[in-house]
């Protein structure tokens, strides 16, 4: 039987191949759930680096965001006040009468429908001219 | 080395790294101490692992090595008949829990999630898959997914604190 000097030696002699030979062994059984376990405990490295990584923040770092989260509100709170104070004052926008709602809505198409009609009326009188340059075109051809 | 790509290169060493501890250590929970151990410090050092040509041998050659540290801190690591048992280790003066701890503490709370939930966990955290790659491999919503881990890391926290 080996001693324990004995065994060291002869592993520290072991070159590459004969690791791979023995890691290569069939003939060992592999413990169930040993892949599961390997990822487990590296998961639980993997969220003790991000739990670390929370920590790692320094009290004069943490000061120092807490100011500049505080800074930035009061901003915030500031800014919205000015805006509030110097709002113009805008046209009211509802009605409580129905009938009024309806009226003022009929109102607001007819305006539109006259507006799109003057449109179309000038369009209209504008498509002559539009052919003009064709018919000069024609003239010059048959010259 | 990204986290999936050290998940792809190394975990499916295992079944060789252990049968080679086991060769050296002629015994099972050292073997299995011994590839942990080994693997841990590909986790922490993955960052310089990119440039090793071959994973398998340069894993074999850490699990040489801790088997060589083990057997030589053996003859102290058996308890001698008669002595007085060592006492349990307590945390550092300063507070902060040993490493070994900490992990234990992290890989209990990990296992004490439902089972979906730690492979959610495992699959965000260590092999840092997105979002949408772990809704398409577990087959569930993003939406959900993501409910789904925000619960798990508050069950964590709660339970590591």
């Amino acid at each position: 039987m080996k001693t324990i000097e004995e065994k060291i030696h002869a592993i520290q002699n072991l070159d590459d191949a004969a690791l791979e030979q023995l890691a290569d062994d069939a003939g060992v059984a592999v413990p169930t759930g040993l892949g599961d376990r390997i990822r487990e405990n590296l998961a639980a490295a993997a969220l003790a680096e991000t739990a670390g990584a929370v920590k790692t923040v320094s009290p004069q770092r943490r000061m120092f965001r807490r100011i500049l989260a505080a800074s930035l509100s009061a901003a915030a709170v500031l800014a919205g006040l000015v805006l509030l104070l110097q709002r113009p004052a805008g046209p009211e926008d509802t009605f409580d009468d129905p009938a009024l709602a309806y009226a003022s809505l009929q109102q607001t198409f007819e305006y539109i429908s006259e507006k799109v009609r003057f449109g179309a009326g000038m369009a209209e009188e504008a498509l002559p001219l539009g052919e003009r340059p064709f018919e000069i075109l024609k003239n010059i051809n048959e010259k | 080395m990204e986290n999936d790509v050290f998940c792809t290169r190394f975990l499916p060493l295992s079944d060789g790294l252990y049968r080679l501890a086991y060769h050296l250590l002629e015994s099972e929970a050292e073997a299995e101490d011994v590839v942990q151990d080994v693997f841990l410090k590909l986790w922490r050092t993955r960052d310089a692992l990119d440039g090793i040509r071959s994973p398998k041998a340069y894993a074999l050659t850490l699990v040489r090595n801790a088997a060589l540290d083990r057997l030589r801190q053996r003859p102290r690591l058996r308890p001698l008949n008669g002595l007085p048992e060592a006492e349990p280790r307590t945390p550092s003066p300063d507070g902060r829990l040993d490493d070994r701890e900490r992990l234990g503490r992290l890989k209990e709370a990990l296992l004490s999630l439902p089972p979906q939930q730690r492979e959610v966990v495992i699959l965000r955290t260590l092999q840092g898959l997105p979002y949408e790659e772990i809704a398409q491999r577990t087959g569930m919503h993003p939406q959900s997914l993501r409910v789904l881990l925000s619960r798990a890391r508050k069950t964590l926290k709660t339970k590591t604190k």
